[in-house]
């Protein structure tokens, strides 16, 4: 049987759990009121399978933080998270690799992602990587009376797991041509030539777009932030390219001062520019932008635009 | 800040301990009811603080200082809603939920920058506009509603109530209002009639400066979908504010287009908590659930509950408790949570006023331009840190839990208040805000049955609460006053209008970053990068007339002050309009409007004030 | 990697290049030799940061020279000799240096890196350079003494849009003195406000200079300096990171290059 791949059974499930909330802490997703977000947990009951409203970006790049003070780096898995938002992770990481903070952090961190077993309605990740994806530290699917699990962090081995049988290593290796079927990918093909400079399209999602940066904030891809003090802390804090002060420099000067070219800037960072440089699109599909837009404004729409 | 402050005669704070504070505090207030009577004091309440907060405010002026001097600053924005839709409806509150936006056909937003001021309403319509319904829009101003509209009426300011008469006026005399819901649910219809008729959109478009055909064509449309009237400042705001709204409540009536799902009257409330604190009567002329100081039925409740009597003359409004500190009549203030430095008009008054107080009290979070007047400072909680419930614009009463420790030694508003009240003789003892709102709950009939544990469960509910459940659309069998009663008003020039002198309109107003007087927001870098610096909204044909470039400081000068500010030259303001922001103390807007007032509301004419452009000498603002 | 920790260091000395001009000489505490062209973050405590490329690099000093227009310079303006700055860097791509001679063209504030690129010629006994520098009068005209220096050296000529007085040379923008430039093979390295970056371009290329010989240093708002912040990406580069120095034709198809 291949290395690294195991099943555990669902009645080992909160035991495996509990194993690990013993030597680490644990950032899961948990049920509060009616959504489910991620919070530490204490006990494995805590945790259910379920996708979160947001993704945890925060853990490996923090929404704020104070520069001045330093980060206490303890361990820390994060047990949940979905693919989409994980493929997203990865993808920032193209980028921000480049910075020692971020690496420090990061090292600490380790995902277990839950492969969807049916699509959400959002999503679109299908586009992209797949809901099976090729780095992570766990990786679970739902099989018959457990999970399977794939292990590429030795920090989730556990003695509960069991062998894979046949069937559940086929199972897994056909679930991205499985799922593609439930959520048809749309074709992304050399959109990253096709995006159009000049197209009305930019002036008409400026007539709706409110500047909210929603998006940008929900967005498990989006890097930008902002650096800035006062006499008491030194910021690093989320930033939105949607925003007019984005680009705007000394004297007035502003690059981008119409909301349709940051609107234009938005989507051609997402499906050109990061292609052209690293070969990936800055999208995991996760649809979080089209949800957590007031006004609905749909990527997939950009997409379609230009690749019928 | 983190401990009270008491002034010394050197006029710097020094940090004190809460006993000394509060000990001053009241015998200060004691000392001047004793000299010079108990209407020489005037409270101030906060829309940002909670029901509990503002419901003590207004006992503490009420039940302890014998005086209906209590006000806050609801004064300045719905008070002509309270005044216009409690004599038309019985209630002066959205009639509708959010939720009920999606069964809307048409909404028609007047006097309302939607997407600035309420973005998760105004999101909520382009969302509903881009999926088929109708939209007009009738704003000086072309906001970014006013893009995507399917009418747009650009009127003059200060016109509002001749365009919606007009608008009465095509209904009628197309006969194309709701007959069957006059009849049954309304009165006062042939007085109505009778003062439409003057009104025909000839007439109309002379003083609004609207195309008749566009007035024919969006009454047409209203009248014949189910429709919502979204409006904000840009009506409340004038000498006629509450006839403004009135005529709103009027076309609702006429097309029974209030009552039923998808159709309503929106007054969109500002603060988080600016509908509750009127709720909870920091109102001069209200005791809380707004029965009338001068109601003996209602007063008697309270006198009982409350075991005292209770003062029937109403107090005095916001902007007059400034006046008559000014005329001496004032000797001393308690302000909570506010900023009338910035935020009231003619600023120079305000300031002059405050300083010929007596005694001022200033309550608050932040060392404000307001707070460094006082003679006693007192740190409270943000609503980050404290537990209470507000009450949201579509009537929906939620409650807040602390998420934050509260810094030093600040303590919340309401425990502040209570030891102020007991330092006067008084026993309250309420330990917790639930206390008060078990207090509340017994006394406002909108808020009965309301229990911490039930808003918690639920999410939150709109009042009228019965038995722990809310009510999402009102007026549906009767209105809360019986039968809708039009109101119908002549259009008046407002007081202060084009003219030789100053050939311009002020016209004053918020931006989308910033709120109010940016005692929070200019502390958060990345909305202070978006909306740095004051400016005024200046029209590109004026401009090129007079011969001023975009960024070009100049001078605005009206009949009580004047500002030298950055000019940004825009289509957005039609010629002969100067728009404004209000939140920069650097340039406080309100140095040059003016103090008319609608005499029923109270309410100051922010929105129309006469003006003139020069050149600045120098580089001095005030 | 990179990190966005600055180190504490201090002024040595401070004085006027041009009205709205100062120039900082700092102590440098990094100690990587940054290549002609790069540049610092400099950090006033409690206010800001700033990209600037230094202008000179000699006995571990490092000279910046600021110009005043915005919150965080204005800041710098008030500091003193003596008075802590905050630094780190050097980054970006800066001016290659090759077998090619080299045309300098250099507007107003353009010339610090520029001069940076100049010195480290120099320092390897290469003066096949040509300098056109424009600046909008004569008092504003930066590196005054150097100028006298170089000219000795190589050819320099210099230019200003408006005139005073004392001024006996060329009078006009920069491009008027594109008629003075010999070597047509040279690579050209352009430095200024867009606008003249702008016309530059469009004069070298109807002149049928090679785009692969024009190089651009291109300003954007910048925040880390190291690429990871988003906020100078224009096309698919980041200034910060593939420039600000970027060769012509890489970037010539890129729609907001010149806003």
């Amino acid at each position: 049987m291949p290395d690294g791949i195991y099943f555990i059974k669902n009645e080992d499930f909160t035991d495996y759990l509990n194993s690990l909330i013993k030597k680490y802490r644990v950032y899961a997703t948990k049920r509060v009121g009616n959504d489910v977000v991620f919070d530490y947990i204490e006990s494995g009951s805590e945790f259910v399978d379920e996708r979160s409203v947001l993704s945890p970006k925060n853990i490996i790049f923090p929404a704020w933080k104070n520069l001045n003070e330093s980060e206490n780096n303890q361990e820390i898995i994060v047990f949940g998270i979905r693919s989409c938002d994980l493929s997203g992770f990865n993808i920032m990481e193209t980028v921000l690799k480049f910075d020692i903070e971020y690496n420090k952090r990061r090292d600490h961190i380790h995902f277990a992602n839950f492969i969807c077993t049916e699509p959400c309605k959002y999503g679109f990740c299908t586009t992209f990587e797949g809901v099976r994806l090729k780095e992570f530290g766990a990786q679970f699917l739902k099989y018959k009376n457990g999970y399977i699990v794939e292990i590429k962090d030795n920090i989730f081995m556990s003695n509960l797991f069991k062998e894979v049988s046949q069937d559940m290593v086929e199972f897994l290796n056909s679930y991205n041509d499985y799922f593609s079927k439930l959520m048809v990918p749309l074709n992304v093909k050399g959109i990253e030539n096709k995006i159009k400079w000049e197209d009305e399209i930019w002036d008409e999602l400026a007539k709706k777009c409110i500047s909210c940066g929603a998006c940008n904030y929900a967005c498990p891809t989006c890097f930008c932030f902002d650096i800035n003090e006062n006499s008491y802390e030194r910021i690093e804090e989320w930033d939105s390219c949607i925003m007019e002060g984005f680009t705007r420099m000394a004297g007035n000067i502003n690059p981008r001062p119409s909301l349709s070219s940051r609107l234009r800037q938005r989507f051609m960072h997402k499906l050109s520019y990061h292609y052209l440089t690293y070969g990936i699109h800055l999208c995991s599909g996760c649809g979080r932008c089209f949800e957590s837009c007031p006004v609905s404004i749909d990527i997939r729409d950009i997409i379609r635009r230009y690749n019928r | 800040m983190k401990r009270p402050l008491i002034k010394d005669e050197r006029g710097n704070f020094k940090e004190t301990d809460w006993e000394t504070a509060i000990n001053l505090t009241t015998s200060r207030l004691l000392e001047i009811s004793e000299k010079y009577g108990p209407d020489s004091l005037a409270f101030q309440a906060s829309a940002k603080c909670t029901n509990e907060d503002n419901y003590l405010m207004q006992k503490l002026a009420r039940q302890v200082f014998h005086t209906n001097n209590v006000d806050h600053c609801a004064r300045s924005c719905h008070a002509s809603t309270i005044e216009g839709l409690i004599t038309s409806f019985g209630s002066g509150a959205m009639t509708t939920s959010i939720k009920d936006i999606d069964n809307a056909e048409l909404y028609f937003v007047i006097g309302s920058n939607t997407t600035e001021q309420h973005p998760i309403i105004g999101s909520r319509i382009i969302k509903n506009k881009y999926e088929g319904k109708t939209l007009i829009v009738a704003d000086p101003r072309k906001i970014k509603l006013a893009e995507i509209a399917d009418i747009y009426l650009r009127h003059y300011p200060g016109t509002d109530l001749a365009l919606l008469n007009s608008m009465a006026y095509v209904i009628i005399s197309k006969d194309l209002y709701n007959k069957e819901f006059v009849e049954k649910r309304t009165e006062n219809f042939e007085e109505y009639k009778k003062v439409i008729e003057n009104y025909d959109p000839d007439v109309a478009s002379r003083i609004t400066g609207v195309d008749p055909e566009y007035i024919e064509k969006a009454a047409i449309l209203y009248a014949t979908k189910r429709s919502i009237i979204f409006y904000a400042m840009g009506i409340t705001q004038h000498v006629q504010g509450t006839e403004n709204v009135q005529a709103i409540a009027n076309l609702a009536l006429l097309t029974g287009n209030v009552g039923r799902k998808g159709t309503g009257v929106a007054p969109l409330r500002g603060h988080n908590n600016v509908q509750g604190s009127s709720d909870m009567g920091a109102l001069c002329d209200f005791l809380p659930g707004y029965r009338r100081v001068y109601d003996d039925e209602g007063r008697r409740i309270f006198e009982e509950a409350w075991n005292c009597k209770l003062p029937s003359k109403p107090g005095l409004s916001l902007t007059e408790m400034f006046e008559y500190a000014l005329e001496g009549k004032i000797k001393a203030m308690y302000i909570m949570g506010e900023n009338p430095v910035l935020s009231e008009p003619e600023t120079d008054k305000i300031i002059e006023a405050l300083e010929k107080l007596e005694f001022l009290v200033v309550q608050d979070i932040f060392m404000t331009e307001t707070a460094k007047f006082a003679d006693v400072v007192l740190p409270s909680y943000s609503f980050a840190e404290k537990i209470g419930t507000f009450t949201n614009t579509e009537r929906r009463i939620q409650l807040i839990k602390p998420f934050l420790n509260p810094p030093g030694e600040s303590k919340s508003d309401w425990e502040i208040i209570q030891m102020i009240a007991n330092a006067a003789g008084y026993s309250w003892n309420y330990l917790t805000s639930e206390d008060i709102m078990n207090e509340i709950s017994k006394l406002v009939p909108q808020y009965s049955s309301i229990t911490y544990n039930c808003l918690e469960e639920t999410g939150g509910l709109q009042w009228p609460v019965k038995n722990c459940q809310g009510t999402e659309i009102l007026h549906t069998e009767k209105f809360t006053r019986g039968l809708g009663k039009f109101l119908p008003s002549e259009w008046k020039r407002p007081l202060e209008f084009w003219d030789s002198q100053y050939p311009f309109i002020l016209t004053t107003g918020r931006i989308y970053y910033q709120f109010h007087t940016g005692v929070m927001t200019r502390k958060v870098y990345l909305l202070e990068r978006e909306a740095p610096e004051p400016y005024v909204e200046i029209n590109t044909d004026d401009a090129k007339v007079l011969g001023i470039k975009n960024n070009e400081k100049i001078l605005v000068e009206t009949r009580h002050g004047k500002l030298c500010v950055k000019a940004r030259i825009t289509e957005n303001v039609p010629k002969g309009i100067l728009f404004m922001p209000f939140h920069y103390v650097e340039a406080p807007a309100n140095v040059l409007t003016n103090p008319n007032l609608d005499p029923k509301a109270k309410i100051p004419e922010l929105k129309v004030t006469g003006a003139r452009v020069g050149k600045c000498q120098t580089e001095s603002t005030l | 990697m990179n990190s966005l920790k600055s180190f504490e260091t201090l002024i040595l000395d401070v004085w006027d290049e041009t009205p709205d001009i100062k120039s900082f000489l700092v102590n440098d505490v990094i100690g990587i030799l940054p290549s002609p062209g790069q540049f610092y973050e400099l950090r006033v405590y409690g206010k800001g940061e700033i990209p600037i490329s230094y202008g000179s690099y000699v006995d571990g000093k490092l000279l910046f020279s600021i110009k005043n227009v915005g919150y965080v310079t204005s800041h710098i303006h008030k500091l003193k000799k003596g008075d802590k700055i905050g630094i780190r860097g050097p980054y970006g791509n800066g001016w290659e240096i090759d077998e090619r001679k080299t045309v300098l063209i250099g507007g107003g504030i353009g010339l610090p890196p520029l001069s940076s690129y100049i010195e480290r010629m120099l320092r390897i006994n290469r003066n096949d350079m040509h300098l056109l520098y424009g600046a909008r009068s004569p008092k504003d005209l930066v590196y005054k003494e150097k100028l006298r220096e170089w000219s000795k050296l190589f050819k320099v000529d210099i230019t200003v849009d408006n005139s005073d007085e004392t001024w006996t040379g060329n009078v006009g923008v920069v491009t008027k003195l594109f008629n003075k430039i010999e070597w047509k093979d040279a690579k050209f390295f352009i430095i200024g406000p867009e606008i003249m970056m702008k016309y530059a371009v469009k004069e070298l290329l109807s002149m049928n200079i090679d785009p692969k010989n024009i190089y651009l240093s291109m300003e954007r708002k910048m925040k880390c300096g190291y690429g990871i912040c988003g906020h100078c990406n224009i096309g698919r580069f980041y200034v910060c990171k593939d420039g600000p120095v970027f060769r012509y034709d890489k970037i010539e198809n890129i729609p907001e290059l010149f806003h």
